[in-house]
């Protein structure tokens, strides 16, 4: 089986000696060096051979090629590919992309096979070393059921031929369907899946299996994104429209994932399609536009898609007001089909939120005082994937960057925070088609976190802080098929991190899957997961504006987690199944913020800390039918130990349950069900509040005061009520100027439950009164997606 | 068929979420148990110490009372407690081993329940030395110690100037120069520099709101001459113009402090809303900071460019209510004009030498309508009001001001004519 995707992870290991810590920086900067050459030069390489036009082959043939849909030219992943009369066979990867070894010199003939697709067959001539197939898309009738979406066919697939638990593919059509806030959100759907925690209804960061939200790793086309939010985590980063498919993982991940202890989720851009489309949203959140098509040169697409908020544009037009905020973001996405089969793909996104507030001022001579905040994401990445000497090849290379800055200008304070990602790597597969195939990669990461904060206006600094490990890793994975009914994927990641660090880790996995009966399988992972760098924040808050990430090195440690995950999965039918997982997690040196950090001492900004985790997640899902959704349920208990006491975090949630259903609705709408209901979430009790004054020196006595509540020692002893939610949409689909419009109207929180967000004690009332802050109210919406 | 079923089974989750909706009321809370807070800084510079003791709110008590403390009251106060400080590092100390506070101790304007003061001069405190508080009040013991930072020198310095603090005062080109307040420690953490604009009469409340306080984490800290002052009544921006730091033609003192680690503690940290953490709390059984402090004040005569013509140096003498008069004034236009009315230009001005009722050395502020002037001159009597501040009285002046040659202004008490004065433009 050919797969592409990133690399990473990391290990535990000793800490080496001064000498070492040279030697390793040293072969790290050679390396890093040797490894920027490589790309450099198969860039040359790809230039050489399209330029050339001459496909690399041996003695025996070479085949390439790509797979697309023929009504949007989208590339599609997962299609078999069976050399008629001879052992090869290959799966397209997330471009559509596939490679075949070693084939007869003669004419070939090749099937082409996925659910929710029509088989088709070609006859490769002679000579012929890559080639382009279109597939129809239909309804494929298996067993009287009508199989209508890619992700069943994805979702058997996977059982049938991968050994991988705890993972889910998530269908770009089910996140534009699913009933959110304003607007579809590939988040905000995770969140509704096993294993996952939301704390609340205003942030897209979620908790998997009892993890924190920074040990997630997120990944938009390979490539880490560090704050994936916007409106300090209201909306996501990832326009639905853009975004082709998703997997999630939740546990167990292989050799090839790294830096992130709990989860993975992979998001993928669509490639454009080769037909010019253009299609968009209006909501009342914002418009957004994503257009699409071939590029005038070679064998090429592109789609670029943008949005932007507008409620300060028209507050501004309506009114005397001004809402000083906005977020826009953009992303765009460039694939060469290569002479040689190969694809370049190139990424890009920026994303920004602007939050402006001028302080009126009436004297005209005098420069306003304003309060500037601006964070956002910006990426840029290639990936290349091809067949050179005999060996399916991909390399990457990438740059994301997350920044913020938050100024009282002209001059008064400012604070900068940036956060960047370097990240050079590779991967071979070494023995495609075989009942073993080992893929062999490595890579370079490089993180640089910077914090700057001071006065211009006083000449100050308050803080200038840096870090920057770099990590160097190696990883071995083995997809591993010693029997029929047997998948066994064994991997090993090392990891050397530098930068102050400067430890070697080593991280075994290991993955197995016993395909007991047609429709049964025993399923079951294990691994160790490492993590160098930490976003700092209060374990103990709700709600995290930003993440202020910091990295591995000589007094910030290395964070591990131990997985074991035992269950089992059932098809029913070809349209539905249940997966049950029991998990196991164990967290040493993760990190929670440490409210009394002096700035001036570097190491104190964090307390270590080790957790535990274990729970049970059931998903039931149906893919296809009059009726399709799931019903997922989990139990988790989740514990931290910090120097002083055991709690529970934050986001321990003992029961979850959603039920997510889409079908027909009245009117002749599609109509999308979503209930959820969660059992309570632990906070801090408020044990009285007291007057902070402030000391004039001058008068030697106090004048003015903050009242300020003060937390019970004992973290998280209290919990807040359950939580339910139930979210309705409802879509329809009429013809519009030549092309289609969905308008859609949303219920959010339709039996307007006061969810709690958090309370708020007020001590100085007599008697005392705890005050509900709630989460999202009832809140109709609306809006509509066209395309032409 | 569907569409309808769909509608049914939307309608039955619906009814069935009118269970699930019901929402979470705001109940009142059971009192916790109090927490003793203490809120004191020793200062060596001081002649008598003071500690404030009050207990948290805890829903018993709705009263949050304002003002200057000690004198104005406060909302919980822990009454009656027994307050020592102890001198660990001068176990020979004059004051005796433990001094206590006492509620009654203090001045007696400053008096006021929760507020403890030591007798005059006790403890003795040094720099360096090591102090220890102890409150106990029932079952509640509150412990905390400070280490008293020392100096070896304060300064200020602008415009090629530098002087010790304290001493003489400076003079500070607001226009050009940058005040740098430096400072050179022995122990502690952090400096702070209070600025504020010093009337001819001011009192102790007056001098708590007046002034603008910057600190960091340094011995030095740079105040540029055109620095607005965002940070006091930051809330008020947007609807109020920010005011200038320094304005030209006023008197302002400066004040220097050092401060220990517990001061800078309680300076940096706060608990936050959502969480009620964050606070640094260096007490041991209670809520709150024991810190201490060096500290001292000095004068800053700020002036600034001439570049109106209205701006300069006035010589006026009169008769104002039979009595000669003869004032040197030092007029500046204010670089941000205060609550400007009809596009009226501010001043202020040094005002020196004899007025009615002695000699007179301060400042002023007034308006100008084109060249038309409106000002006030204020000046003790010496008495006290009903209200127990400081008597003044108030004369306006107004009149037309040459920018070049002699005027005639009228002076008036109480809206009648009392005198006139010829200003000239030296």
């Amino acid at each position: 089986m050919i797969s592409f995707s990133g690399i990473r992870d990391r290990n535990q290991a000793p800490r080496l000696s001064t000498e070492m810590q040279k030697r390793l920086e040293t072969v790290m900067d050679l390396l890093h060096g040797v490894a920027i050459l490589t790309l450099a030069s198969t860039a040359l390489l790809v230039a050489i051979i399209a330029v050339v036009g001459q496909p690399l082959a041996g003695q025996t043939r070479d085949l390439v090629g790509t797979v697309r849909a023929t009504d949007d030219d989208a590339a599609i992943e997962g299609v078999s590919v069976q050399v008629v009369g001879f052992s090869g066979r290959a799966v397209t990867d997330s471009n559509g992309f596939f490679a075949l070894a070693r084939l007869s010199e003669g004419e070939l003939s090749l099937v082409f096979e996925r659910l929710g697709f029509a088989t088709d067959t070609l006859l490769v001539p002679i000579g012929t070393d890559s080639v382009e197939v279109f597939l129809e898309t239909s309804a494929v009738e298996l067993a009287e059921i009508v199989v209508q979406t890619s992700a069943a066919a994805r979702a058997r697939q996977r059982f049938e031929q991968s050994a991988q638990a705890s993972a889910i593919t998530v269908d770009a059509r089910d996140i534009l369907r699913t009933p959110t806030f304003l607007e579809a959100d590939v988040i905000r759907m995770i969140q509704l899946l096993p294993g996952t925690v939301a704390i609340n209804d205003y942030t897209v960061g979620y908790n998997a299996r009892g993890g924190e939200a920074d040990q997630n790793l997120i990944q938009l086309d390979g490539i880490t994104i560090f704050n994936p939010s916007h409106l300090g985590g209201l909306f996501s980063t990832f326009d639905a429209q853009a975004i082709g498919d998703t997997e999630y993982l939740t546990g167990g991940f292989p050799a090839h994932y790294s830096g992130r202890l709990s989860s993975v989720l992979d998001v993928r851009t669509r490639p454009g399609s080769r037909e010019f489309g253009v299609m968009g949203q209006i909501s009342l959140l914002s418009s957004k536009v994503l257009v699409e098509g071939s590029l005038p040169f070679g064998n090429s697409t592109f789609l670029v898609a943008g949005r932007r908020t507008y409620a300060d544009q028209i507050i501004k037009w309506f009114t005397s007001s001004e809402l000083p905020y906005y977020f826009g973001d953009a992303v765009a996405k460039l694939t060469f089909q290569l002479p040689t089969g190969g694809t370049l793909a190139a990424t890009g996104y920026i994303g920004r939120d602007v939050l402006d507030w001028e302080f009126e001022q009436s004297d005209p001579t005098v420069e306003s005082v304003s309060l500037r905040v601006n964070w956002g994401n910006r990426l840029l990445g290639l990936t290349y994937n091809d067949w050179i000497f005999g060996k399916p090849l991909e390399l990457s290379a990438s740059v994301t960057e997350f920044s913020t800055t938050v100024g009282l200008f002209p001059d008064f304070a400012r604070v900068d925070n940036d956060a960047r990602l370097l990240t050079v790597k590779g991967a071979v597969s070494l023995s495609p088609g075989r009942s073993h195939d080992v893929r062999v990669g490595g890579g370079i990461e490089e993180y640089r976190f910077r914090y700057d904060a001071g006065s211009a206006a006083l000449s100050t600094s308050f803080l200038d802080l840096k870090y920057r490990p770099r990590i160097l890793s190696a990883f071995i994975d083995d997809q591993w098929r010693p029997q029929r009914w047997l998948m066994i994927r064994p991997g090993l990641r090392m990891e050397a991190v530098g930068g102050g660090a400067d430890v070697v880790t080593f991280s075994p996995r290991v993955a197995l899957k016993a395909l007991v009966a047609e429709n049964f399988a025993l399923t079951g992972s294990a691994g160790r997961y490492f993590q160098p760098i930490h976003s700092l924040r209060d374990h103990n808050s709700p709600w995290s504006f930003v993440d202020f990430w910091i990295g591995a090195d000589s007094l910030t440690p290395v964070g591990r987690s131990d997985h074991l995950v035992l269950g089992f999965e059932q098809w029913f039918s070809p349209d539905l199944s249940l997966t049950v997982e029991g998990y196991r997690k164990t967290f040493n040196d993760i990190l929670n913020t440490n409210v009394a950090d002096d700035l001036a001492v570097r190491g104190d900004e964090f307390v270590t800390m080790t957790g535990d985790a274990y729970g049970l997640d059931v998903l039931l899902r149906k893919y296809a039918g009059d009726w399709t959704g799931w019903i997922s349920y989990s139990f988790g208990k989740s514990m931290r130990q910090d120097p002083t006491q055991e709690f529970p975090p934050a986001h321990d949630r003992r029961h979850f349950l959603n039920i997510v259903v889409n079908g027909s609705g009245p009117l002749g709408s599609e109509m999308s069900l979503r209930w959820g209901f969660g059992s309570p979430l632990p906070y801090t009790q408020i044990v009285g509040q007291w007057e902070h004054r402030t000391y004039r020196v001058a008068a030697n006595g106090f004048r003015d005061l903050e009242l300020e509540p003060i937390a019970d020692l004992q973290l998280n002893g209290r919990r807040y009520p359950h939580y339910s939610r139930l979210d309705v949409s409802f879509r329809w689909e009429m013809g519009l100027w030549g092309g289609v419009a969905h308008p859609f109207l949303q219920f959010v929180n339709l039996y307007n439950r006061d969810n709690v967000f958090l309370y708020n004690f007020d001590f100085t009332e007599t008697p005392g009164v705890r005050r509900t802050v709630p989460q999202l109210p009832f809140l109709p919406s609306f809006g509509m997606e066209f395309e032409f | 068929m569907i569409g309808r079923v769909t509608l049914a089974f939307t309608l039955g989750l619906l009814s069935v979420g009118c269970g699930f909706g019901d929402s979470p009321t705001d109940p009142t809370v059971d009192p916790p148990e109090t927490i003793v807070v203490v809120q004191g800084v020793m200062r060596a510079d001081q002649p008598q110490q003071w500690i404030l003791v009050e207990r948290t709110f805890n829903g018993t008590i709705g009263e949050i009372a304002t003002g200057l403390l000690p004198g104005s009251g406060v909302a919980v106060p822990l009454e009656g407690a027994d307050v020592t400080i102890e001198n660990l590092s001068f176990p020979t100390d004059p004051c005796g081993t433990n001094v206590t506070l006492l509620e009654s101790a203090g001045p007696t304007d400053r008096l006021q329940p929760g507020a403890y003061w030591a007798p005059i001069g006790c403890p003795t405190i040094r720099a360096g030395d090591t102090l220890a508080l102890r409150v106990a009040s029932g079952d509640d013991v509150v412990t905390g110690r400070t280490i008293v930072p020392g100096t070896n020198s304060m300064t200020l310095a602008a415009g090629g100037q530098t002087v010790a603090v304290p001493g003489p005062g400076l003079e500070f080109n607001r226009d050009a120069d940058t005040l740098l307040a430096s400072v050179d420690p022995n122990g502690g953490r952090a400096l702070i520099v209070e600025i504020r604009e010093r009337p001819a009469v001011e009192t102790l409340d007056q001098i708590a709101a007046a002034s603008s306080f910057f600190w960091a984490d340094a011995t030095e800290l740079t105040l540029p001459g055109d620095l607005l002052d965002v940070l006091q009544n930051f809330e008020d921006l947007g609807e109020e113009d920010p005011r200038d730091l320094f304005n030209a033609g006023r008197l302002h003192s400066a004040t220097l402090a050092y401060a220990d680690q517990n001061f800078y503690d309680q300076l940096r940290s706060f608990n936050l809303e959502i969480t009620g953490r964050g606070f640094i709390n260096n007490l041991e059984g209670g809520w709150g900071y024991f810190g201490s402090m060096t500290a001292a004040e000095t004068e800053l005569r700020v002036i600034g460019d001439v570049d109106d013509s209205r701006e300069g140096v006035y010589r006026a003498v009169g008769m104002v209510e039979g009595v000669a008069v003869a004032l040197d004034w030092e007029l500046y236009l204010n670089r941000v004009s205060e609550d400007p009315v009809g596009g009226a230009t501010t001043f202020s001005t040094f005002l020196v030498g004899d007025w009615v009722l002695g000699f007179y050395d301060s400042w002023t502020t007034g308006v100008f309508s084109g060249t038309t002037l409106e000002t006030f001159i204020e000046q003790p009597t010496g008495g006290v009001t009903p209200e127990g501040q400081p008597e003044v009285r108030r004369w306006q002046i107004i009149g037309v001001l040459s920018p070049t040659g002699s005027t005639t202004l009228r002076v008036l008490l109480d809206s009648t004519d009392v005198g006139t004065l010829t200003v000239t433009k030296q």
